[in-house]
């Protein structure tokens, strides 16, 4: 299956695209997709103790599992106001 | 047990979970006429916040007696650096829906008639506010309390983001 990662604040300059596509075993956890990004971008590795995430537009936990074409977010706390 | 006995046995649970189900309708009802009505209007946008625009636009019932406006302005110092703007970056679709369940969560708390929500995105200069936010409530306590809730948590959950932009 395939899903789409997209990054936001300085976590675009430290992965170097606002966005891409990872290509997972069916079953696949969040957690099993983060793995293959430190692979990918080594830089954004550092920050996953901070690190949130979503699917679509709520968040989740490293033990969900993903679908087929879910839309994944990474970015760091957020500073509204 | 005899027959007659589990048929009335099986006749109090009915009656048991009617009673469930009534007080269940109930409290649905009560909480649709209560909090349900409250209005929301939010705004993320790279506009600016026209606060005379947004105050004399105000509609409120004549049970409410307190409005808390507050609005976030950006300042000239980030730290010991000192800047002239901030670039605000929203992931623009999520920010909504958790504004939107931040709002379902502070009707439940506080009775308030009027949640009015505009944040900025985009440079926002010195002195410019960033956010302004409005609640409406019957009382001061209320409407104060959950202006400041709401702003904490729009702080801890909106997918908002601010990169300063140093003078020079």
């Amino acid at each position: 299956m395939q899903v789409t990662v997209h990054f936001y604040s300085y976590f675009k300059d430290l992965a170097g695209c606002a966005n891409t596509d990872v290509a997972l075993e069916a079953g696949c956890s969040l957690g099993d997709l983060l793995g293959q990004l430190w692979r990918r971008f080594p830089k954004l590795e550092p920050m996953k103790n901070s690190m949130l995430m979503a699917v679509g537009v709520d968040y989740q936990t490293r033990d969900y599992i993903l679908r087929e074409g879910d839309e994944v977010s990474l970015f760091p706390p957020v500073q509204g106001g | 047990m005899s027959g007659f006995q589990i048929s009335n046995l099986k006749s109090q649970i009915q009656d048991f979970g009617f009673w469930i189900f009534y007080l269940y309708l109930k409290r649905q009802t009560f909480l649709y006429f209560t909090f349900q009505i409250v209005k929301r209007h939010l705004v993320i946008s790279k506009d600016p916040i026209d606060e005379a625009s947004l105050t004399a636009s105000r509609r409120m019932s004549s049970g409410m007696g307190a409005v808390v406006c507050f609005s976030g302005v950006v300042r000239e110092s980030e730290g010991s650096e000192k800047i002239n703007a901030i670039d605000y970056e929203a992931f623009q679709k999520m920010a909504e829906h958790q504004f939107h369940l931040l709002f379902d969560q502070m009707e439940q708390r506080w009775p308030v008639e009027s949640v009015r929500l505009v944040h900025r995105v985009g440079v926002v200069a010195v002195g410019e506010p960033s956010l302004w936010v409005e609640i409406i409530a019957p009382h001061r306590a209320e409407a104060f309390a959950a202006c400041q809730w709401l702003i904490d948590e729009m702080k801890r959950v909106v997918p908002i983001w601010k990169k300063p932009l140093k003078t020079n």
